[in-house]
This record gives structure tokens, C-alpha cells and sequence, in this order.
């Protein structure tokens, strides 16, 4: 097959202009596989003639859409992306916090899944803040599957590999079932079924976030779906509050209204203070 | 509906809502509005939310006042009308047919630039027009559209431009169009201007090279070889790309010497200080070439410490269906932690496996 | 070697642009806007030099130079801009926004080097 790095490379900065997502050099192989297997369905002659066709004639690019969701593998897991995390902890909370004196914070956990990821950011803030600040979770999810085994939150070896040992003794109880996560650390989460397209029920939770979590979700998105989310979630965060996608997906193609900071070492996006910004 | 106030009094929570019911009804009494508030208003996130309602809205007279905006003074506003115009392809044509012919050749360059981001070859026609600017930068801009759009139908046309082309970009840019849309006739023509490769500036060699690798018979091995061997250190990018095409190009009629000739140029080039994603191309176009008794080179690859290369080896393992490999592959797997080479590796196993 | 972002929508731009640097021993790499450029800069946090086209899609070159400036820490990077624009006024804008140099395309080989060395005050 024609399929060597230069294709592989003109596919990549396809994915990354239209959906911000970027596809490491080790992916080659899998994209490699992935587009042969599609060229022998379609029945094109060609890996040119596929991504020719990828690029001018897949109107309303489901087969493009398809091919990003088979080169991301989603597998959700507590403290994923943990780096990210750090500089949610390390630097961003602090900063909230100190920045508006605050005795409360909310996070959104927007396309929570089973859960993992909103126990992780309460584990996170048990953690982090002092007790005289409040804190809040609202996680989110259009699937009723995954809600029921969030809501149950009790999980297997695979999805706590990443947990600090420490705080799995501390957040965690074993149990024949698995690892269950303690009371304390669900009772600042709340689940709730919301579908992020519809802006009514996404925007009625409320415009004082100070954190939003949408990380790998938008993926799965229209460009146009995934600007209208992003646009609600601005609407729903407080001034200087902060935006955290996956680590391989960019808000800046979507939306360039936030501002870009470094901090810890990282890119974090931060609603402006202004409107102006 | 229910009427509301003004769209500039809003706060952005108002706003969001009030856009997205516009868009919604397709609220065209709105147009004016809106595009006061993109043209006025400095809240990032409205002129956003505004470019995106533009963009869906349904009118026909909406592309004419849009494209009044490829005037304007603000590079956000002129950019956006450019993109809402593109998008509005369906009703649009005719307001950027007409912005083609603007006096002013900031606005032709916007709608050539809007035509291109269209996205379908169909606007290659239109984006022609612009091949007989009087300035140069609109007819680069011309030249590279309707290469990356597949208009073949004007290489001949490019091929002209280029005969008698003497700035340096437009030439590079014939150059790049030529080994999208252009043929070996193409290239023949091209080689009668450029008689000797190596003496040609090193910017305007790199386009050249993709082209007449594109295009490439066995017989111009000698050139790319001496090109490559002279180059990799600044280009080795080009040159791999260039070394794929000649091969996938001239495989099966390669002579084993030849086949050689290359192998050995590749297996130089892998030890030389360029970026792992390169070595892992050259490791894969090993495995492509087709010459023999690769085993020991294959097994050197597969325990390399940098990962790019034992993904090639994967793939070189796969490709040639090497099934006296099994036992590697599944000592790889015993002790690999990327996952994606993991995957590579379960993937070729079973297709081993299979065989 | 000095690191340059060249940021333009253009890919036969950024190619073209990039062959000439690298043949003069900088080291570079391209951004497809204003908004990817600034990702860039901020994530690789150690650019010698922008070059940067004024009109492109989703984030422009005066934009994304307003916003690089308003940073402490990037208020001296060296910024060029090199755009098909050639009015007086939007010259003006661009050394307004905060740009170190401003050149009209197509850009001469010997002028983009010799800009960029200026710029950075070294010869590679």
C-alpha cells in the first residue's frame, strides 16, 4: 500500500486542524492498519484515494469521524492522565482559591462515564483544600449504563492501577466485588443524566463552575457540537475559572475565547477575567 | 416569538441563548444585527458564537453583505467573512465569483483563499480565474489550491506559468502543484529547465525532488541517489518521502543492483542523527523494497532502544509475512511497555498466525 | 541553532519558508494559524523567533501578536511578519500589535535569513 509516514502525516494534520486532536508518531501503525482495512471495504485503489476522498467527498464526515474514534483508545481509569491532574491540583486549585477567597468550589465532570473520573477529582480535593472550603461535583453523562456502575462505584483492579497507594487505602474499601470508593468521597459527587447537545438542560446546572472536565468526549462530536458545547461551558464558568480537555485534544480549534497559560510545566486554558480578555 | 431586546445589550448568558434560537428558527431579521455585533462588539467569545450563527443561517441575500466584510479594516472580521462565505458555498457563489474580480487584490486573495476552504474540487474553476492575476501572491495561492484540490485538468496551464515564471516562490510553488496534478510528460518538460538538480538553490530543490520522484522511472535512480546522499542532512524528510515514491513507483522494475544501490543508501541513513519517525519510514521501505535475507537486519531493528524503529521491524515482520519471527514478536511482547507497539505486535502475530 | 515557528495557513508557505531556514541551519517548525501558533509557543516555551502571516482563518496574525505580547514573559520574542498585505495602514497595525519586522510576499530568500538573524541578534 502507498501508506508511508508522508500519508500518515497528511491524515494527522487532517485530525489535528479539524478536531484538534494530535495522533503521536507511534500511531502510525494502527492508522496504518485501520485505513488499509478501509480502502479494502470502500474498495479504493489507493491510500491517496482514500484520503482523497477523506479530504473532498466524505460530506458530513462520518468515515473521517469513524477514523478518529479507532485511532483514540478510550479507556477511563482514576487519576487518568495523571500530569494533567497535578496541575489541576498543584497550581490551578490553589489559584481559584486564592484568587476570589473562596470557601467553595464547584468542578463540572462533563461525560463522566462510570465515574472514575469525578472520584478522582473529589479524592483530589479532600486532598488539596483546607476544610473550611467546600467543594462540588457535578458529574454528567447521557449513558444510564455507565451512570448505574458510577453511582454503584465499585471498580476493578485495572481501573484504580494508577491510584497512589496511600489513597487507595485511604479512599478506597476492599471488598469481594472489588474496590469500593468510601463514603466521604461520594458524597461531594452527583450524577446525573444531562445530554451536552441540549443546551437548556446542560446550562441549568448552573453558571458558577470554576472548574469544567471534558476530557475525550468531544471527540465523538461534529465540529459544530463540539463549538456549541464548548460555548455553553463558557457561559457556565465563573471568571477565571479553567477548562481541561484530554491531553491530546486542543481548545484552540475549536474556540480561541479562552486564554492559554502555562503553568507546572503545562498548557491550561483559563476563562478570561474579563470579558474582553 | 417572543420578542426580544437588543442583541448588544446582552450579557453572554443572554446571548447564547438568544443566538442559538436565532439559528434555531432561522431568524433572518436578525442579519443586520448580527453582523453589527461581530463588526462591534470585543467579547471573543460573542464574535465567536456570531461567526458560527452566520455560518448556519439560511438566506440568500446573507452572502452579498458578508462578503461587503472582506473590506474590512479588522483582520478578525475580513477572516470570518471569508470562512462564513466558504461555508455558505450553496448561496455564496456568485458573491465570490464577484469578489474575484475586486480592484483591490486583498480581497481577491480572501475569496481565492474562501473558495479553497470550500473544500470540494468543484471550486478549482472558479480558484483558475485567479492563475491571470496581475499579482503574483494571488496566483501562488492559485497555483497551491488547485494542486492540493487534484485540478488536473490545468497542469498545463501551471506548466505554462512556470516556463516563464521568475520569482523563486511562484516557481516552487508550479513545482509542489506539478507532483499533485501533473505526469512523467510534466516532469520531462520541467527536467529540460532544470538540467542539473544539484546546482539549484537547496528551497527550490525540495519541490523539485518530490515531483520528480512522483513521476520517476528507474533510470533517474543515479540523480535522486546523488541528490539524497548530498542532502539528508538538511532535507532528510524530503529525501525519505522521495525514496517512497521512487520505490512504490519503479518496484517492480527494479534490478536486484539497484534494489541494492538503495538498500544500502537507507541503511546509512538510519545510523545518521535524524528524527526517529524518519528511521521508522526507512525501516518500513526496507521491508518494502523486497530484497532478500533481511532476517538478521530485521531482528537488529526489533530490539533497537528507540521505539520507532522496532515499530518498523514490527511492520517490515508483517509485511513479508516473516513467520519465523513468531517466537520474537512474543518475546517483545513479554517485556514492550508502548502500548501502541503492542498492539502492532499482536496485530502482526495474528496475521502470522493466519498465514 | 535557533528555534523559528513559522505560522501560516499556507502549507506551500510554511514549506517554502521552512526550506530556506533549514538550509541556513535554524531549526524550525510551523503552526497552521494564530491560535495553533500560540499553543506552540506557550507548550514548547523556548521559540527564538515567529514569523507570521497576517490573514488566516480562525485566529489572525495581529491577533495572535496582541495576545503574545500581553505576556510578560514573551514581550521581547521576535516577531516577523511576513503577509501579502503592503498598506501603509496595516504596516501601522502590525508594528502597532507589537511585530519586530513586517515583510510583504512573496519574501526574498536573502531577505527572510537576514531578517530572522536580525531579529535574533545572531547568525543561526
Amino acid at each position: 500500500m502507498d501508506f508511508g509516514f508522508h500519508e500518515f502525516k497528511t491524515v494527522r494534520d487532517m485530525i489535528y486542524a479539524k478536531t484538534g486532536i494530535f495522533v503521536s508518531d507511534q500511531k502510525v501503525y494502527l492508522l496504518k492498519k485501520r485505513i488499509q482495512d478501509r480502502i479494502n471495504a470502500l474498495r479504493f485503489s489507493s491510500a491517496s484515494e482514500y484520503i482523497r476522498f477523506l479530504k473532498f467527498s466524505d460530506h458530513g464526515g462520518k468515515e473521517f469521524n469513524n477514523l478518529v474514534i479507532a485511532t483514540t483508545v478510550n479507556e477511563t481509569y482514576f487519576f487518568r492522565e495523571f500530569p494533567q491532574l497535578q496541575i489541576f491540583a498543584e497550581y490551578c486549585l490553589p489559584e481559584v482559591v486564592e484568587r476570589a477567597k473562596k470557601s467553595s468550589v464547584r468542578i463540572l465532570s462533563a461525560g463522566c462515564s462510570t465515574g472514575e473520573e469525578p472520584y478522582t477529582l473529589s479524592i483530589i480535593c479532600q486532598e488539596m483544600l483546607t476544610p473550611q472550603c467546600n467543594f462540588f461535583v457535578e458529574a454528567i453523562d447521557i449513558d444510564d449504563r455507565a451512570l448505574s456502575t458510577a453511582l454503584r462505584g465499585i471498580y476493578d483492579e485495572r481501573s484504580v492501577r494508577d491510584v497512589p497507594h496511600t489513597y487507595l487505602e485511604k479512599y478506597f474499601e476492599a471488598t469481594p466485588e472489588g474496590y469500593a470508593v468510601k463514603d466521604f468521597v461520594r458524597r461531594y459527587v452527583n450524577f446525573s443524566k444531562v445530554n451536552l447537545f441540549d443546551q437548556t438542560q446542560l446550562t441549568s446546572l448552573g453558571h458558577d463552575f470554576d472548574f469544567v472536565f471534558c476530557r475525550n468526549v468531544l471527540i465523538y462530536f461534529s465540529d459544530d457540537s463540539r463549538r456549541k458545547v464548548i460555548e455553553g461551558f463558557y457561559t457556565m464558568m465563573k471568571p477565571g475559572g479553567y477548562i481541561f480537555l484530554g491531553h491530546s485534544e486542543s481548545l484552540s480549534r475549536i474556540t480561541t475565547a479562552f486564554k492559554l497559560k502555562r503553568m507546572g510545566g503545562g498548557l491550561v486554558y483559563q476563562k478570561p477575567l474579563t470579558e474582553e480578555g | 416569538m417572543q420578542h426580544s431586546g437588543s442583541l448588544r445589550q446582552m450579557n453572554t448568558k443572554q446571548l447564547l441563548k438568544e443566538l442559538n434560537q436565532i439559528s434555531a428558527v432561522n431568524d433572518t431579521t436578525k442579519i443586520e444585527e448580527l453582523i453589527a455585533l461581530l463588526v462591534e462588539d470585543r467579547r471573543e467569545i460573542v464574535r465567536e458564537m456570531v461567526v458560527g450563527v452566520l455560518k448556519r443561517l439560511k438566506d440568500p441575500d446573507l452572502p452579498e453583505k458578508i462578503a461587503a466584510l472582506l473590506h474590512a479594516q479588522d483582520a478578525f472580521v475580513r477572516n470570518s467573512a471569508a470562512s462564513i462565505l466558504a461555508r455558505q458555498w450553496d448561496w455564496s457563489k456568485e458573491a465570490l465569483v464577484e469578489s474575484l474580480k475586486d480592484k483591490d487584490k486583498n480581497v481577491r486573495k480572501l475569496a481565492i483563499d474562501a473558495l479553497y476552504e470550500v473544500g470540494d474540487p468543484s471550486t478549482v474553476d472558479f480558484i483558475s480565474i485567479a492563475l491571470d492575476d496581475e499579482d503574483v501572491n494571488n496566483v501562488i495561492a492559485a497555483v497551491e489550491y488547485i494542486g492540493d484540490l487534484g485540478g488536473h485538468g490545468y497542469a498545463e496551464k501551471i506548466l505554462q506559468i512556470l516556463s516563464h515564471a521568475e520569482d523563486q516562490f511562484l516557481i516552487c510553488s508550479c513545482l509542489e502543484a506539478l507532483a499533485k496534478i501533473g505526469d512523467p510528460q510534466c516532469l520531462h518538460e520541467v527536467e529540460k529547465r532544470f538540467s542539473s538538480p544539484l546546482s539549484m538553490e537547496d528551497f527550490m530543490l525540495m519541490p523539485y525532488l518530490r515531483l520528480l520522484a512522483k513521476f520517476s522511472q528507474p533510470q533517474h535512480l543515479g540523480v535522486l541517489l546523488e541528490i539524497a546522499e548530498a542532502k539528508l542532512n538538511i532535507a532528510y524528510k524530503e529525501i525519505i518521502d522521495s525514496m517512497a515514491l521512487f520505490i512504490n513507483r519503479n518496484k517492480s522494475s527494479l534490478k536486484e543492483h539497484e534494489k541494492k544501490q538503495i538498500h544500502t543508501f537507507l541503511t546509512q541513513a538510519i545510523s545518521k542523527n535524524i528524527p526517529s519517525a524518519n528511521k521508522y519510514e526507512i525501516v518500513s521501505l526496507i521491508g518494502r523494497l523486497g530484497v532478500e535475507n533481511l532476517s538478521d537486519e530485521v531482528k537488529t531493528y526489533l530490539q533497537s532502544d528507540d521505539p520507532m524503529i522496532r515499530l518498523g521491524a514490527i511492520e517490515v515482520i508483517g509485511t513479508l509475512k516473516m513467520t519465523d519471527f513468531e517466537a520474537d514478536l512474543q518475546a517483545l511482547l513479554e517485556k514492550e511497555k508502548d502500548e501502541d507497539l503492542r498492539l502492532a505486535a499482536i496485530f502482526t502475530l495474528e496475521q502470522l498466525k493466519g498465514e | 541553532m535557533a528555534k523559528i515557528l513559522i505560522v501560516d495557513d499556507s502549507q506551500m508557505t510554511r514549506n517554502f519558508h521552512a526550506y530556506i531556514l533549514r538550509a541556513a541551519n535554524f531549526q524550525v517548525i510551523d503552526a497552521i494559524d494564530g491560535a495553533d501558533a500560540l499553543e506552540k509557543i506557550y507548550r514548547e516555551n523556548d521559540i527564538d523567533c515567529v514569523i507570521t502571516d497576517v490573514n488566516m482563518p480562525n485566529m489572525d496574525g495581529f491577533t495572535m501578536i496582541r495576545k503574545i505580547r500581553s505576556e510578560q514573559t514573551f514581550s521581547t520574542l521576535p516577531i516577523i511578519i511576513a503577509t501579502t498585505l503592503d498598506a501603509a495602514n496595516d504596516k501601522k497595525e502590525g508594528f502597532k500589535a507589537g511585530a519586530n519586522f513586517y515583510l510583504v510576499k512573496p519574501v526574498k530568500p536573502s531577505v527572510l535569513i537576514e531578517s530572522v538573524r536580525m531579529a535574533i541578534g545572531r547568525e543561526c
